[in-house]
């Protein structure tokens, strides 16, 4: 068995991501002008996934291996934990099986289609990919290439939703992520729709204080405080891209509403279970898990102050 | 419902009690079926804690009129109608 070395490291609210393979990383189409090969190994990684490119020295707690294969290994006999349809063409977007105690992430989206085999501590992937481009070395002799958006959209969100949730040291919450100008972190959390995009572009156009992320922050408590992070999955207000590895202690969290009027009340725990509950991401594959993500909001909602906030959306 | 059935839980539900308020919330098999959570208010959230697969559904009333200012016809016919809701969330058998 060839002993693959790990080509691109990601790090992700702390925790870093290893990604081995044997085939190389796509080089973006700046960096092929000016080399004389092909690839790379930093990848050709849209925009927003750069700033999670991690260079430092601490080894990965999850490492993925990719392998690019011509047909899908054929999964039989596993058990359909949960299936995903896209919420507007209604077609199918993955599906999460389990036989014994390895886990499979089946994607069956056009150019997309990929089988990952998970171990039950979700720290251990093994990645088939399909070829979406292949080249050919000077004899003729063929090899693939891929990307790294491959893995992080959609796969790495379930693997790390689970992985935190599993560990109990993590939630992702469907959010906004501020932190203000003395490094105190706030929380907008709100379903699509409820103004987060516009929230953001506020914060980052009247003020110095650095947006995180407009749409999926990941909350962690670490030495009894909680803090949020940015993540590489954002919603449609791109201008922070420099500043959303940042993190901060979390002081305030505000549940978001369009209204006839302004204004913001404090609102007791149960209440606040109910806002941020539609929020989360939780792991309806997995009992443990989800009891573990509603204890973590059970906390989250007794430390941190919860806010509702109205707010008149003008055009 | 008749007074003699025993009620089981779905295992699948998971519960959490937040501030007085029980949580049900159901695990879904897919993401089209995900519709909402359930809180229990505090009569419920005690029918919701009785319910053990071994009381019946006359020892259940029983302890609804000890612990609440009710009266039989009242619990006869909320009862009914929680159990059917449950039963239509499948949190219970």
């Amino acid at each position: 068995m060839i002993d693959m070395k790990i080509i691109q490291k990601l790090k992700i609210a702390d925790v870093v991501i290893g990604l081995k393979s044997r085939f190389p990383l796509e080089k973006s189409s700046s960096q092929k002008r000016k080399a004389g090969s092909s690839f790379t190994h930093s990848g050709n990684a849209p925009e927003r996934f750069r700033n999670f490119f991690y260079h430092g020295k601490k080894e990965p707690e999850i490492t993925i291996t990719v392998d690019i294969v011509d047909k899908l290994p054929r999964v039989s006999g596993a058990k359909v934990l949960f299936i995903t349809n896209h919420f507007q063409s209604g077609d199918e977007s993955w599906r999460l099986l389990k036989r014994g105690n390895e886990y499979v992430y089946k994607s069956p989206v056009k150019n997309k289609k990929q089988v990952m085999f998970v171990n039950s501590t979700f720290n251990r992937v093994k990645a088939y990919l399909m070829p979406k481009k292949k080249y050919f070395l000077p004899k003729g002799e063929r090899f693939y290439v891929w990307r790294v958006d491959d893995i992080i959209y959609d796969f790495l969100q379930v693997l790390l939703i689970h992985y935190f949730a599993l560990n109990k040291i993590g939630l992702f919450v469907h959010s906004i992520g501020v932190k203000d100008i003395d490094g105190r972190g706030l929380l907008f959390a709100g379903k699509s729709g409820a103004g987060k995009s516009t929230t953001a572009r506020l914060w980052y156009k009247h003020t110095k204080a650095v947006v995180l992320n407009d749409d999926r922050v990941i909350v962690r408590k670490k030495g009894g405080k909680f803090f949020i992070h940015g993540s590489p999955w954002h919603g449609d207000f791109n201008d922070y891209l420099d500043s959303r590895i940042e993190s901060a202690p979390l002081k305030k969290l505000f549940f978001i509403y369009h209204a006839l009027e302004n204004r913001a009340r404090k609102v007791r725990q149960r209440e606040a279970f109910q806002h941020l509950y539609p929020s989360l991401f939780p792991t309806f594959w997995d009992k443990g898990c989800l009891g573990n993500i509603l204890s973590m909001s059970e906390q989250l909602i007794t430390d941190v102050p919860c806010f509702r906030m109205d707010f008149v959306k003008k055009d | 419902m008749q007074n003699t059935t025993v009620l089981k839980k779905n295992p699948d539900m998971v519960t959490r009690v937040i501030d007085d308020e029980t949580i049900l919330l159901p695990i879904y098999k897919s993401s089209d079926d995900i519709s909402c959570i359930y809180s229990l208010n505090k009569v419920a959230s005690r029918v919701w804690e009785a319910i053990d697969g071994k009381r019946t559904v006359a020892q259940i009333k029983a302890k609804v009129l000890k612990e609440f200012d009710t009266t039989p016809e009242e619990v006869n016919k909320e009862l009914g109608m929680f159990v059917k809701e449950l039963k239509e969330i499948k949190a219970v058998k």
